[in-house]
């Protein structure tokens, strides 16, 4: 299948869209098919083969962050060679209700596109506002893809319609098999937390509650945190007994992540809201580190009611502690949530994921000769004008 | 002069504004027939294999009744536009018991049994994922043909509104969850 997808972000700028276009284009080159990802980055940065650049972005505030984005006559026109030249069976774009490369796709082409909807945000004034505007472009779209339920409600409630839901994968063979990081073999009880600790959602306040109560009691326990955050704000609580047992790592390289899970004994989602799926938790499964988690609908379904996962009430650090005795009291418990974990991570590995996808290619496709063309209505009489003339 | 040339600009404004939503609704009655014709192809693939599986079951176990598969089965793939929903209920509702009864049963079935029951579970989550795609665009569709400039131009011309398709295949979906993750 030739298959076209489209990345309004900028690629080179690290973000959970452009990783999940990334993932998601190597998995279905491995399945065999052809892609293309139209993205914007400049034309003369070091690109993967499959990545055809749009141009530079400017950054607009989208989402409640800055996102870069690529709009305007010249992407536009960009946007309808690469369309042209690529004679897609499938065009996939991806987030096409922000003003961007995939709306201009969306607006430029004609035949079975596919759109994946990555944003949960349930006061998008954006999108409420834009909607009369968008729909003859999201008209087009004749399958539509939400990466959570959270997502797919954003969806729902501002643009109408429904969704499929097929979750975001996990690449599991780079999780595996990895070495622990340079001098931090795990102890036998070392807990491991991983993100930004200072953001309150994250719920490190209640993983460090339990840690305190756990560290009365053991004296074995450890914890070591990557992520970005204030270590000084969080050290200045702590006794110094307590205190000498956690260690900040700071922001970690992909390769030293996966090196982390290797270095821990269990790991640690104390989260305690707006997580709209546990991508993280899928990473610790892959890498095998036995999980403890908030019972967070989102973990908990990920994590298939307490099978992959020990689940504890979100919030709650007395409830966190007595998971953390249990977990750590028992091997067996532990080589049981392993089980559970690799099991889940392999339902989420990117080829199961783009399996999915390719389902919903077919399904648009189906009976279909026809390939993706432009659609000349939505072209503009002055463009027509300029390019003809 | 300025009056005429005014109203020859609103005039040339509004024509390109209706060929263009015309275009669009004739580009979303297309989106509805492409939707259609897959899910009727999922429907059609879902019918063949139950029938295959009853013959199969048959063959193992002689002397079990399974003609009502079979003749929902028929029913289902000859089923016109009206009477579609009511026979793939059908269709479901006698296939449920011998879906639920062979993956549930303590002795094993045969590799036979086991792989046709994957490619029914595939088959199941396809009518799902088509029902899901072909009703999207009868909302997108039965919204354009809701709106003024539509009706008063009568734009849509002689082509039916279309109906959504509802019919059960969650519960035979959720039967064949087991067998669903045996295919790789």
């Amino acid at each position: 299948m030739r298959i076209g997808i489209v990345c309004p972000y900028t690629w080179h700028v690290p973000g959970g869209v452009q990783a999940h276009i990334r993932d998601l284009a190597e998995a279905l080159i491995r399945e065999g098919h052809e892609v293309s990802v139209l993205a914007s980055a400049d034309d003369d940065e070091p690109l993967p083969s499959y990545v055809a650049p749009a141009g530079r972005a400017v950054p607009v505030r989208y989402n409640g962050s800055v996102a870069r984005l690529t709009f305007g006559p010249i992407s536009n026109s960009r946007v309808r060679r690469w369309l042209r030249d690529g004679a897609f069976d499938v065009l996939h774009v991806h987030e096409p209700a922000a003003p961007s490369l995939s709306l201009l796709a969306c607006y430029a082409a004609d035949g079975p596109i596919v759109a994946t909807f990555h944003a949960a945000n349930p006061r998008s004034r954006v999108m409420r506002v834009m909607s009369p505007t968008l729909q003859p472009a999201l008209e087009k779209i004749r399958a539509r893809i939400a990466v959570s339920s959270a997502a797919r409600r954003t969806l729902v409630e501002h643009l109408g319609g429904d969704a499929v839901v097929i979750p975001n994968g996990v690449d599991v063979a780079a999780f595996r098999g990895a070495s622990p990081l340079p001098g931090r073999e795990p102890t036998g009880a070392t807990l491991g937390f991983l993100g930004r600790f200072d953001e309150p959602r994250k719920g490190f306040t209640v993983l460090l509650d339990a840690f305190t109560v756990l560290a009365a009691q053991r004296d074995d326990v450890r914890l070591l945190v990557a992520g970005p955050g204030d270590v000084d704000d969080v050290l200045d609580d702590l006794s110094a007994d307590v205190a000498s047992r956690i260690e900040f790592l700071g922001m970690v390289s992909d390769a030293d992540k996966v090196r982390f899970f290797h270095s821990i004994d269990v790991y640690v989602a104390p989260n305690v809201g707006q997580e709209s799926f546990g991508v993280i938790l899928l990473e610790a499964a892959a890498a095998g580190s036995p999980i403890v988690a908030s019972d967070l609908d989102a973990f908990a379904r990920v994590l298939e009611d307490g099978a992959a996962g020990e689940l504890f009430a979100v919030g709650d650090p007395a409830a966190l502690a007595a998971a953390l005795h249990r977990v750590l009291d028992s091997p067996q418990r532990r080589a049981e949530l392993r089980a559970g974990g690799d099991v889940v991570a392999g339902r989420y590995d990117w080829i199961s994921v783009a399996r999915r996808v390719l389902e919903v290619y077919e399904t648009v496709t189906a009976g279909q000769q026809a390939t993706v063309g432009e659609d000349y209505a939505s072209e503009g009489l002055l463009a027509r004008l300029i390019s003809r003339g | 002069m300025q009056t005429l040339l005014t109203v020859l600009v609103v005039l040339v404004l509004l024509a390109m504004y209706v060929t263009w939503t015309a275009g669009r609704l004739d580009r979303q009655h297309v989106r509805v027939e492409a939707g259609r014709s897959a899910l009727d192809a999922a429907l059609v693939r879902r019918a063949a294999l139950a029938e295959e599986l009853a013959d199969l079951v048959r063959g193992t176990a002689p002397g079990e009744d399974l003609t009502a598969v079979v003749t929902a089965a028929r029913r289902a793939r000859a089923a016109d536009q009206a009477d579609r929903e009511r026979a793939e209920n059908d269709l479901t509702r006698v296939l449920r018991p011998l879906v639920n009864r062979l993956t549930t049963a303590p002795e094993p079935h045969g590799e036979q049994v086991a792989a046709l029951l994957g490619q029914l579970a595939s088959a199941t989550s396809r009518i799902g994922l088509a029902r899901n795609i072909a009703n999207g665009a009868v909302d997108h569709t039965l919204a354009l043909r809701r709106r003024r400039l539509v009706r008063w131009l009568r734009l849509a011309g002689r082509a039916a509104a279309p109906a959504y398709f509802e019919i059960d295949d969650t519960s035979l979906a959720a039967d064949l969850a087991p067998s669903a993750r045996r295919e790789p």
